[in-house]
């Protein structure tokens, strides 16, 4: 689960290009995360200078 | 809003605003493309230009500086600093106030400005960019053409990505950058303060540039693959209470400075790529004010010699944009990456030895120009340890 805190993010985009697969995009609104382009590679997540950004592995056994 | 225009500029910051004044100055039929509801927010920005160079692009109104620059320090790991005499150097700016102020001038020239609309991506056709989809303010998905495009985006740079231009970053080489302004301090108005050391900005540097009398724009980089929980809040949190004790925030600023990265990502057929976006900034200070305000105007110039056929073929094009910023640039900004790509190896003791043999150098502590290659030669004279420098710089 990718989760995106729109309260810390401050909309600089830094992430946007960071992301090996386009997942993110940067709207007025606010960073949304398209799941489905997404592998989890937790690089957003290490860039966010305000730590926004959050993956939740869940496994199932 | 039309369905037609001669120029289509993607991104109002400080790169597009140019990009825009320049072409409506020249009367051309030109589209301005905003996704935010306001010019100059959010503001993600320390807004310190170098004096001269930014002159060159424009005459700043006195309303859009906060302070003016006159003195640089360097402050090295072990404490000992180095303090600089630079005339008018700099100045740190009210950037949403020039951004703000520009959209106008723009707007009363001519110029159409389109806020909360944005660019989704480009269409080729015969060997040409053609149209560019959007989404407008209302939410509705429209087409419009041009006969040439700018992408001023910024950072994220989504328009030069998607019509080919490989600008993403690479996580090992990307800063993680932080900054708060801090509210009723005690500042020297005219003095800007970099900080070195693996304690204080791994790999990085901590700045302090004074926002009028009382407050001050204060950040650091770290690299953005540490992944040790001592992330850029922990240097930042540190190095505050560490050189002002308690202080008032305010705005928090935070981004990522991308390293330059040559002519390759600079243009593609009618599309010409300026500002954050095509990674002009220097990588050594990360400032990317005046070289995206530059390639901004340099792109303009050259898209209006092509809408008034002045010019015919994408090879002239390209001559005039990228060609004549890069005359203009290329060497500055591959230097400064060098020796960015160099500060990053050198240890704590090296770094001391740097900022004692720059004090050594700079016998009278006072300047007017810069030349770095005579300084980092000077250095390493005083210096022989930090010979590494010059063979990793020629
Ligand atoms: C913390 C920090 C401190 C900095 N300090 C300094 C400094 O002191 N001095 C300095 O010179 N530089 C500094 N920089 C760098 C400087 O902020 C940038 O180089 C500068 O903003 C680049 O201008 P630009 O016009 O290219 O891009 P931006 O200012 O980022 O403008 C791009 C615009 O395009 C819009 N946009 C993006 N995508 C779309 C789309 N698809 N459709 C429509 N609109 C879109 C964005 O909303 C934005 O308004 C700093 C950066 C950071 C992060
Ligand atoms: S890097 Fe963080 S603050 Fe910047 S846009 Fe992405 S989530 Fe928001
Ligand atoms: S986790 Fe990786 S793939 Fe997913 S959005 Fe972040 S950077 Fe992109």
């Amino acid at each position: 689960m990718f989760k995106i805190d729109p309260e810390k993010c401050l909309h600089c985009g830094g992430c946007v290009p960071v992301c090996p697969t386009d997942a993110l995009e940067l709207f007025e609104a606010g960073l949304t995360c398209d799941e489905e382009r997404c592998v989890y590679c937790g690089d957003c997540v290490l860039f966010c200078p305000v730590k926004a950004l959050e993956l939740e592995l869940e496994y199932q056994v | 809003m039309n369905t037609r225009y001669e120029v289509i500029i993607i991104g109002a910051g400080p790169a597009g605003l140019i990009a825009g004044l320049e072409c409506a100055r020249a009367g051309l039929k030109v589209l301005l493309l905003e996704k935010d509801a306001t010019i100059g927010l959010p503001l993600n920005c320390a807004e310190g230009v170098p004096r001269r160079s930014f002159e060159n692009v424009i005459t700043p109104r006195p309303e859009w500086i906060k302070s003016i620059i006159e003195r640089g320090r360097l402050v090295a790991p072990c404490g000992h600093h180095f303090d600089l005499d630079y005339t008018r150097a700099g100045y740190v700016l009210d950037r949403p106030r020039m951004e703000r102020d520009l959209a106008v001038e723009y707007t009363t020239l001519g110029g159409e400005l389109a806020c909360r609309c944005r660019a989704e991506e480009l269409h080729i056709k015969n060997k040409r960019f053609k149209s560019l989809s959007i989404v407008d303010a209302a939410g509705k998905k429209r087409t419009i053409e041009a006969d040439i495009f700018i992408a001023a985006d910024g950072v994220e740079g989504t328009i030069a990505r998607k019509a080919g231009l490989d600008n993403r970053l690479n996580l090992k080489e990307t800063e993680s950058l932080l900054q708060y302004r801090l509210k009723n301090i005690s500042v020297e108005p005219d003095l800007i303060e970099f900080h070195l050391g693996s304690d204080i900005a791994p790999r990085s540097y901590a700045w302090v540039f004074p926002h009028g009398e009382t407050e001050a724009n204060v950040g650091l980089g770290v690299p953005s693959d540490i992944n040790s929980g001592r992330d850029a809040v922990y240097y930042l949190d540190r190095f505050v209470a560490r050189r002002f004790g308690k202080a008032e925030r305010g705005h928090t600023s935070c981004g990522t400075c991308p390293r330059y990265r040559g002519r390759n990502i600079l243009a593609r057929l009618n599309l010409l790529v300026v500002g954050d976006s095509a990674r002009v900034l220097d990588s050594l200070t990360g400032a990317g004010i005046v070289n995206a305000m530059l390639s901004g105007q340099l792109a303009a110039r050259a898209a209006l010699k092509y809408v008034k056929r002045e010019i015919a073929t994408l090879k002239e094009l390209h001559q005039h944009y990228p060609g004549r910023f890069l005359e203009l640039k290329h060497y500055e900004l591959s230097m400064f990456l060098k020796i960015k790509k160099l500060l990053v190896k050198l240890s704590d003791p090296e770094l001391d030895d740097m900022v004692l043999a720059l004090d050594e150098h700079f016998i009278e502590k006072k300047v007017d120009t810069f030349n770095p290659i005579a300084i980092i030669m000077g250095i390493i004279k005083k210096k022989p340890r930090l010979l590494k420098m010059a063979r990793h710089l020629f």
